[in-house]
């Protein structure tokens, strides 16, 4: 199985700087609303370190099991069926918090749609390269993946979570738009789901409240605006410096879910421009590294996965600090590595794994040189033998 | 046809997705800019506006009422001064404040602060309870100057009757600083009320609510601007006693202001319907947080008003031992009804002349006439013939020497003294002619009033329940709520309750204690507290104080007994009929509410069994 290369050091340097961040940011944002909720300050935090040591566990299983088994359709469909019959399930399971989204684990709970924002990017990765041929076509091609991938962004958005079915669509449609899809069938894709947002959001009470209050906080500074007003204020407050880490006083009363979805607002707050700017960089170096990794890994489907599990992890965090700066309206996503969130961080954790395992697997065939050759090296080895499916 | 033409494709939309990556962080790095760097005064601004003040909204605590539903405890609202901590600007200068204007005690506030100081500065600190008018509209007129005092309506317990069945209900206070070291305060903080005495602090649990909150933002200046949220206090349980206030009164007011106390119970159920302890406190002085001096009167007086009596002390039980010795002669067999014993005024026994109380003597008596006129003679010998250990044993199976597990804390156990105890103890042997004296309950036995109504319960019914204070939900618990019941023959149970009748109906020593209509059974005591050389040496005052004690123990009616009564008095003299009228006042209170009068016009005092209960 060709030549073992190192894991990619600059990516687990990055993943596990933003995990340390993370936890550092956790224990200084979550000590007051721990206190609150269960009457122990070090409560919240512990458990995320859990859930961290869960999450390296992850990554390091993932890191060693061979990618090229996950091109294999049992396990794609699996994955696929799976994820799909957890999100059914969930919508018989009674309401917590007003939704259904997560299923009760014992002292844990598990939140199918992570798995699922995975899976889709699994299926899209193998529908690339398994039909690459017939892709292009509409009905042959793109509608048979519309259908799948619509059905698991409709379960996601019924237990109602936009934020993470957003998500998902956004990964799978960055996927779709790396792998070659055509631009007018991109363009379609974009004016077919401005009626869905439509019915989605300015239908919705509270999704319409919050486009308002992005738009406008001031109008309504304790009721909808609330939460954003707050996430700037802090933001804002935190002026160059920040006001020194767990000295801020926002996320004790005023902003809601300082550790959760709203844990960036704590990090502008506490360190300032620079501490945020920080965070932007690590993802971004996460983004370059992930998207070299994948860019030479050794066939196609690594290529899309690697690059489909980078989109799927920087742009919810992009969206995340997007939302907590207003540049988007508010709704429900946390940050990758981050936030407080046992599934997202498992996940998460286990899909770097995933790209680890691709850095590993050796040099690409989609490298600087292979471009000089002109696309024969797709040509011939792409898609019949050698080592384009060496790992199936 | 491949999707590619060749990976330039893919090279050439990674371009495109690299400078969407970018404009994405130039966009939130020039928001960024301008939140943190721009319009940083802004929003430090209204950062600073942004003030959030946590009210408390302490939860009343739940009510207790007697047995019939009246109301014994209760809370009141009263306006309590508050310093919100974190509004604090200069702590000095608001303890000035509150000295000089308000003539608060600089000590005492700061004692409550220290308390308080260990938890996070959102929670206040009540610095005064229950102000007045004048202090109220003191503070209101300086409000603009001291944001961080405010006023809040909060509950705080009273006790309606004052002192009435004061150790029963107990008082509450401040949880103590080693309180919350221990497990059973884990979820209370400084400054929280908690029961302390009585019923208030075994069930504390039941009666604490759970306290509210409301929080608001409020401006640099204290002024309200915005709710956030509420969550509205929860009273705490209702607690109903099986006390009757109607005869806890009547107990109380005929013992006065001399050390006593009376106990009643309901031997079917272990209802305790009285638990009288004189002289008493009144807990709302503990409600509104007495000073040092009214605290230090209280625990300093000699009379010890803190001591629940009934349960806490403990004396020699003199003459109503005599019960229980019957029961162990008749049982173990050594006497019968007809066993007849020659009293000539004193018997001589190992060496020592033991004399009767009645000097002349009461002749030829059977157990019978030795009950009823209370002679020593008969029980010395009977004694004699037991021997200590079967006397123990016997004390121990009705409950002598043990707890009850009354439903209070700090029941004393007594002493029931045996031959190991001797030993252990007192590092001798015991002498046979100790036995003498423990015969006519003197010597190291002490007993609670509680243990001996309890035993004079299972000498009466044959049955023996916990005795409790709180009636349960569920009233038809019967195996919950029994003991093991010791097992004694029933004739023999019987000779003595007609011995005891014969005390009170039929000129015995209890004479005292009869009620026209309801057939009363008792027994009196008398034990003398200091020797005669003693006393002639103490001051008439100091002689008083320690004058025998008096009691009397009873039931009523005589067949099926409906109550069991124990009165104990310090300074009660001899012979047992103060102790015995007390009684009598009480069992005709019981009776009158009791008695049903029947169409016809015939009394009927004994179906009454349960109708009591709410």
């Amino acid at each position: 199985m060709g030549n073992k290369i190192p894991y990619d050091q600059g990516l687990i340097a990055v993943v596990l700087a933003l995990v340390g961040f993370g936890l550092i940011m956790v224990f200084s944002a979550s000590t007051v609303v721990s206190g609150e909720l269960h009457g122990s300050q070090s409560r919240i935090f512990t458990r995320q370190l859990v859930l961290v040591i869960v999450g390296l566990l992850a990554l390091m299983v993932t890191m060693r099991i061979d990618y090229h088994f996950y091109r294999r359709a049992e396990v794609v469909y699996c994955t696929l069926l799976g994820s799909g019959a957890l999100l059914v399930y969930i919508l018989f399971t009674p309401i917590a918090s007003g939704v259904h989204r997560w299923i009760r684990l014992g002292p844990a709970s598990f939140q199918p749609s992570e798995l699922a924002k995975l899976a889709v990017v699994l299926f899209t990765a193998f529908y690339l390269v398994t039909r690459q041929k017939q892709f292009h076509f509409f009905w042959r091609g793109l509608v048979p993946y519309l259908i799948v991938v619509g059905a698991v962004i409709l379960l996601v958005l019924a237990e109602p979570d936009l934020g993470t079915a957003a998500s998902i669509a956004l990964s799978a449609s960055l996927l779709l738009f790396l792998g070659g899809l055509r631009y007018r069938y991109l363009l379609g894709l974009m004016l077919i789901s401005l009626p869905a947002l439509y019915f989605l959001v300015v239908r919705v009470p509270y999704r319409l409240n919050r486009i308002l209050a992005f738009i406008d906080p001031e109008k309504d500074p304790y009721g909808i605006g609330y939460q954003i007003r707050q996430s700037l204020i802090a933001v804002g407050s935190g002026g160059w410096n920040g006001l020194g880490y767990a000295q801020g006083t926002q996320k004790l009363f005023f902003l809601p879910e300082p550790h959760t979805d709203f844990i960036y607002a704590v990090v502008g707050e506490e360190l300032g421009f620079l501490g945020s700017v920080a965070m932007i960089v690590l993802f971004s170096l996460l983004f370059w590294r992930g998207a070299r990794i994948a860019m030479r890994a050794d066939t196609p489907f690594g290529t899309y996965l690697g690059l489909g599990i980078v989109c799927m992890i920087v742009f919810q965090a992009f969206i995340n600090m997007s939302m907590v700066t207003s540049l988007l309206p508010t709704k429900g996503l946390p940050l990758p590595f981050v936030s407080v969130g046992g599934s997202s961080m498992i996940i998460t954790m286990a899909a770097v794994g995933i790209l680890l395992n691709i850095s590993r697997q050796g040099s690409g065939w989609v490298t600087p040189d292979s471009q000089s050759k002109d696309g024969s090296f797709f040509g011939s080895s792409g898609e019949g033998g050698g080592r384009y499916s060496k790992g199936v | 046809m491949p999707i590619y033409q060749d990976n330039r494709e893919l090279l050439q939309r990674m371009r495109w997705l690299q400078v969407i990556c970018v404009l994405v962080f130039i966009g939130l790095f020039a928001k960024l800019w301008s939140l943190t760097v721009l319009d940083f005064e802004l929003y430090k601004n209204l950062a600073e506006r942004n003030r959030v003040r946590t009210i408390p909204e302490l939860a009343p605590r739940g009510l207790i009422n007697d047995r019939e539903g009246r109301v014994l405890v209760d809370n009141v609202y009263g306006f309590n001064l508050l310093l919100y901590r974190d509004e604090v600007q200069d702590l000095n200068e608001t303890l000035n404040f509150l000295v000089d204007g308000l003539g608060l005690d600089r000590k005492t506030i700061q004692e409550r602060l220290k308390d308080t100081g260990q938890y996070d500065i959102y929670r206040a600190t009540v610095l005064k309870e229950n102000l007045t008018m004048e202090e109220n509209a003191y503070l209101l007129a300086r409000k603009a100057e001291h944001p961080e005092l405010g006023i809040l309506k909060q509950p705080r317990r009273i006790y309606r009757y004052g002192s009435l069945a004061a150790h029963v209900a107990g008082y509450v206070g401040e949880v103590s600083r080693e309180q919350l070291k221990q497990s059973e305060f884990g979820a209370n903080r400084a400054g929280d009320i908690v029961g302390q005495f009585g019923v208030e602090r075994t069930y504390d649990q039941d009666l604490t609510g759970q306290d509210g909150r409301r929080r608001v933002l409020v401006d640099a200046l204290g002024k309200f601007l915005q709710d956030l949220d509420h969550v509205e206090p929860v009273r705490g349980k209702e607690l109903t006693l099986t006390i009757d206030l109607d005869l806890q009164a009547e107990a109380e007011s005929h013992l006065g202001e001399d050390p006593g106390a009376v106990i009643a119970f309901d031997p079917n159920t272990g209802e305790i319907l009285v638990m009288a302890s004189r002289p008493a406190f009144d807990p709302n002085q503990f409600a509104l947080r007495m000073t040092q001096t009214e605290w230090d009167q209280l625990v300093g007086n000699p009379d010890a008003p803190m001591q629940n009596r009934t349960i806490q002390s403990t004396s020699s039980p003199g003459s109503t031992f005599k019960i229980v010795m019957a029961l162990a002669g008749l049982e173990k067999g050594i006497i019968d009804n007809d066993t007849s014993v020659y009293c000539g005024g004193s018997v001589d026994l190992y060496g020592n002349r033991f004399h009767c109380w009645k000097t002349g003597g009461h002749g030829h008596v059977t157990l019978q006439e030795a009950l009823q006129h209370s002679c020593n003679v008969y029980f010395y010998l009977l004694g004699q013939k037991l021997g200590v250990q079967e006397i123990a044993a016997f004390s121990r199976r009705l409950g002598l020497g043990g707890s009850l597990g009354i439903d209070l804390l700090g029941e004393a156990l007594g002493l029931v003294p045996s031959e190991e105890w001797k030993r252990e103890v007192r590092g001798e042997p015991w002498y046979a002619g100790e036995t003498i004296s423990l015969a006519i309950g003197q010597g190291p036995l002490l007993v609670t009033p509680a243990q001996l109504a309890r035993a004079v319960g299972i000498v009466a019914t044959g049955k023996a329940p916990n005795l409790h204070l709180v009636l349960t939900d569920t009233p038809d618990a019967p195996e919950q709520s029994f003991m093991q019941t010791p097992e004694f023959s029933q004739e023999n149970l019987d000779l003595i309750r007609d011995a005891m009748w014969s005390s009170v109906n039929d000129g015995g020593t209890g004479q005292a204690a009869r009620v026209a209509g309801f057939d009363v059974a008792g027994k009196t005591g008398t034990v003398q507290t200091i020797s005669l050389e003693t006393r002639q040496r103490l001051s008439e005052e100091e002689a008083a104080r320690f004058e025998s004690n008096a009691w009397f123990v009873g039931f009523a009616p005589r067949n099926d007994p409906e109550i069991i009564v124990a009165v104990m008095m310090q300074r009660g003299g001899s012979g047992g009929s103060a102790a015995a009228t007390i009684a009598r006042e009480i069992l005709r209170v019981y009776y009158e509410k009791h008695k049903k009068v029947q169409p016809d016009g015939m009394e009927l005092a004994f179906q009454i069994k349960s109708k009591q209960r709410m």
